[in-house]
């Protein structure tokens, strides 16, 4: 559905190095701090940025060569950009229905209203949340086969946010072809949404791996200074010391538990993870 | 692109005021002023209405909101064209409203003596209105898109300064050479209106062809 290979793009104090894949039926999670490339990486792919190398792929195509036709399948959810602020829900309508043939005016309208999001007051008075459950409403109101989202439930609270992840599960329930591209700093939402993730750091993809085994074989351990001497680090993908004497990430789960009963095994979480990943060091 | 001139027909029916301004100043100017005045008025309401299609532009870029809506199924090609096609209505549809209710102001006051009159005026207007808006529209869009709001007035008036000092010196430079410039002027004088109208409209689409070619060549360099 989306691949990039290699895409690259050079700034003045960041470089782009990212190589991923979407695969239809799929929601794809996407985390990294601040900075790490997230919205970089989603904009080469929506083509808001050119890549100085690379290809960006979308719907077995090259990217370049989408058209007007290739992004009515897109919908997309931005971190920092959407609607004309000076304008209002109902004054959008006529300009999504001609640019989109299956926008479902009265599914969308009938949403913005369970939202409480209201039909005749300009985009730019409404909160951050708000602004972020219409464009989210939006993307998901025209069919689109593919969804791209960036930071989609940033202002929400949780019971919007909650709401929102279920409409994500459902959209995908009703066609097999659909897939989902979602970057979130929220790891609960991702961990319980997505069936894979991806994560970035300072321009490059440094980890990836479905949730499942994510969730069920990675761990923290954590030990003593003489545990972690005598600990077989073959398994071990990143350490750090710590008041009490190591914390280590582990793929191997099982492993440990089996062979070192006395280390304490922690079940694992995108959040663990990310600051594993980004602050351990390699064995 | 006709989603993009709904999208700025809205945006122009939300900017309410800035229209009850431009009507009022345009009325009064109407009312209580002389005949020379119409045609003035006319110039006037497209150039304000000019302004406008270049607001769009700024509306469209607040809060980065260019980025999202070039994620919609919209060629930046086409996003370019719609704002010159937008112009192109709305000051042709607005100078044509104006027109018409100074003519009729114009009837009203006894201001006309014959139908010769009433084509002065329109023609002065009009003439006056699609050169100072095709000049307007053709710099300010490209630098508009290239540069923002702010940065493009800034652009702006250097280059009035520019086009200031190239005057300045292209006179000293005739005076220098010794070239008869009153009489070059004198020669185009002779011109007939119709050769010298069918000119300057050549030259006025020829700057707007390329401004537009610019423009597109602007945005689709841009990025977000």
């Amino acid at each position: 559905m989306l691949k990039l290979r290699n895409v690259k793009k050079k700034y003045k104090d960041f470089e782009l190095d990212c190589s991923m894949e979407v695969r239809p039926g799929m929601i794809t999670g996407f985390v990294g701090k601040n900075g790490a490339g997230k919205t970089t990486t989603l904009k080469a792919a929506l083509g808001l940025i050119r890549p100085d190398g690379g290809e960006v792929e979308l719907f077995g195509k090259p990217a370049a060569v989408l058209g007007k036709a290739g992004r009515t399948r897109l919908g997309v959810v931005l971190a920092d950009s959407g609607f004309c602020g000076y304008l209002t829900i109902r004054d959008l309508l006529p300009s999504l229905e001609r640019m989109y043939p299956k926008f479902d005016r009265a599914a969308f309208l009938e949403k913005c209203n369970r939202f409480h999001l209201s039909d005749n007051k300009k985009i730019k008075d409404f909160s951050t949340g708000m602004r972020q459950k219409l464009h989210v409403l939006f993307a998901l109101s025209h069919d689109a086969r593919l969804l791209i989202l960036d930071e989609p439930t940033a202002g929400m609270d949780v019971l919007g946010r909650d709401e929102i992840l279920d409409m994500f599960r459902e959209y995908m329930e009703e066609k097999e072809d659909r897939a989902m591209l979602v970057s979130s700093h929220i790891a609960g939402d991702l961990e319980s949404l997505c069936d894979d993730i991806y994560m970035i750091n300072d321009g490059h993809i440094i980890f990836h791996e479905e949730t499942d085994a994510l969730l069920g074989d990675y761990a923290l351990l954590k030990m003593t200074r003489e545990q972690y001497q005598k600990l077989d680090k073959s398994h071990v993908l990143r350490f750090r010391e710590e008041n009490y004497g190591y914390s280590c990430l582990t793929d191997q789960k099982a492993f440990y538990m089996d062979n070192y009963p006395d280390v304490t095994v922690e079940n694992n979480g995108i959040d663990t993870l990310i600051t594993m990943m980004i602050r351990g060091e390699r064995v | 692109m006709t989603a993009l001139l709904v999208k700025d027909w809205k945006l122009l029916k939300g900017q309410r005021q800035f229209f009850m301004v431009i009507i009022g100043l345009a009325a009064f100017y109407a009312i209580f002023m002389n005949e020379t005045a119409m045609s003035f008025v006319v110039t006037y309401i497209a150039i304000m209405m000019a302004m406008f299609t270049l607001s769009t532009i700024s509306y469209d870029e607040y809060n980065n909101g260019a980025a999202f809506l070039f994620t919609l199924p919209i060629e930046r090609r086409e996003y370019v064209l719609e704002k010159y096609v937008f112009a192109a209505i709305v000051t042709g549809v607005s100078s044509a409203v104006g027109l018409g209710v100074c003519c009729g102001i114009g009837f009203a006051r006894g201001y006309f003596a014959s139908a010769g009159d009433v084509v002065e005026v329109a023609v002065s207007g009009l003439v006056g209105g699609v050169v100072v808006v095709c000049l307007l529209l053709a710099l300010m869009i490209p630098l508009q898109l290239k540069f923002g709001v702010e940065k493009s007035r800034m652009v702006w008036i250097g280059g009035i300064m520019v086009v200031a000092v190239l005057g300045f010196g292209g006179a000293k430079l005739a005076q220098l050479l010794d070239v008869d410039v009153k009489g070059i002027i004198g020669v185009l004088g002779q011109v007939s209106p119709v050769v010298a109208g069918a000119v300057l409209f050549v030259i006025l689409a020829v700057g707007v062809a390329v401004s537009c070619v610019i423009s597109v060549k602007i945005v689709e360099k841009k990025e977000f």
